[in-house]
């Protein structure tokens, strides 16, 4: 029958289509769903770090807080400094911050990278780009919709919908059904 | 070839829907009614007299102190000279703030917004947070339920009923 060879072609042409799609949303999807255990999108180190405390005070001008992390082996990476508190210094780094305590000269720095390929993959599923890229994102949505439905009817028989799939759909539909239903 | 077209089709629909402006933004709508301050208002003016920039669109300067990890949907901007911060939320064309923009001198296109928090309010954000419960991050609840407890305190130490909190809706910004 005509319709069932269009149905076929659609679904996989779409699929084709939306190869890239599928594989940036899936890695970002899981990637975002366990960003309590790590971060995303950055790489991030910390390290423990000591400097004279003499060397700290009020009101430092940029030439000292230079010669501070000079002290520290960090080359050319200053970008600004501020108080956030009497007794705190931070030195913005390109890459990072060093927060220092001018009582005791102990602080921290923290060392920030972006994460390759889930940096950008996460960058465009919190759809930064905005603009076109919304549009595309939706009607990759709606592709997914279409493989969807597409999908159910590629066979007919005991391995269609009327066969095994109809136990696979019904599963695939209860489960989130008894998310909701304990945790809404 | 009937699906090559089809895809063709979805290409060319996908060109033409871009090409029409959206009017449903509602922090643009709001941005447009709003007093536009022409000149570049500095953190520490804005917050010297804030009620004066309430409600209107302001180009605001400040350094980035700090810009949420999770969400990268708000960042603090400050004055490095007077250390007084304000509070940037992102809206209108920025969906995010990355990281990087920590250390960085902004200047941010928004309008500012104006909040009373009393004790009623405090109390309807912790309800708000415990409705959420452990489906909310962890992290950032935490975050929240601390900004709670220290707004209570500041309440109960200025011996008033209310405390006034200022931010800004940023639509959009440039780094200096």
């Amino acid at each position: 029958m005509k319709w069932k060879k269009l149905n076929r072609i659609r679904h996989r042409d779409i699929g084709y289509f939306f190869f890239g799609m599928s594989v940036i949303y899936g890695i970002s999807g899981i990637a975002l769903n366990h960003i309590d255990d790590w971060d995303p999108s950055y790489n991030i180190r910390n390290e423990v770090v000591q400097v004279e405390a003499e060397s700290l005070k009020p009101g430092m001008t940029k030439d000292e807080v230079l010669d501070v992390l000079d002290y520290l082996n960090i080359d050319n990476k200053y970008k600004s400094y501020y108080y956030p508190r009497t007794d705190i210094l931070k030195v913005f780094l390109k890459g990072g911050s060093v927060t220092l305590s001018l009582t005791s000269g102990q602080g921290n720095l923290e060392l920030v990278s972006r994460r390759s390929v889930f940096y950008e993959f996460n960058f465009l599923h919190y759809n930064n780009p905005k603009f076109l890229y919304t549009y595309f994102a939706d009607i990759y949505g709606a592709g997914l919709i279409i493989m969807a439905l597409s999908g159910l009817f590629m066979l007919q028989g005991r391995k269609g919908l009327s066969g095994r799939g109809k136990w696979f759909v019904g599963l695939g539909i209860l489960i989130p059904l008894i998310f909701l239903l304990f945790y809404l | 070839m009937k699906s090559i077209k089809f895809l063709f089709f979805v290409l060319i629909s996908l060109f033409f829907a871009c090409n029409e402006k959206s009017g449903s933004d509602s922090t643009s709508a709001e941005n447009a009614d709003a007093e536009v301050v022409e000149t570049v208002v500095l953190v520490a003016d804005l917050m010297n007299d804030p009620d004066v920039y309430v409600g209107k669109v302001i180009e605001l300067e400040g350094l980035v102190t700090h810009v949420c990890k999770h969400s990268g949907k708000r960042l603090h901007l400050t004055s490095a000279a007077t250390n007084e911060m304000v509070r940037v939320e992102a809206t209108g064309d920025i969906s995010q703030f990355q990281r990087e923009l920590e250390g960085s001198d902004v200047r941010i296109t928004g309008l500012v917004q104006k909040e009373v928090i009393d004790e009623d309010y405090l109390s309807k954000w912790e309800n708000e947070l415990a409705s959420k419960g452990e489906d909310h991050d962890h992290s950032e609840g935490a975050e929240e339920s601390e900004q709670i407890s220290n707004m209570r305190k500041r309440l109960e130490d200025s011996g008033q009923d209310q405390l006034v909190s200022y931010w800004v809706d940023g639509t959009s910004f440039e780094v200096n």
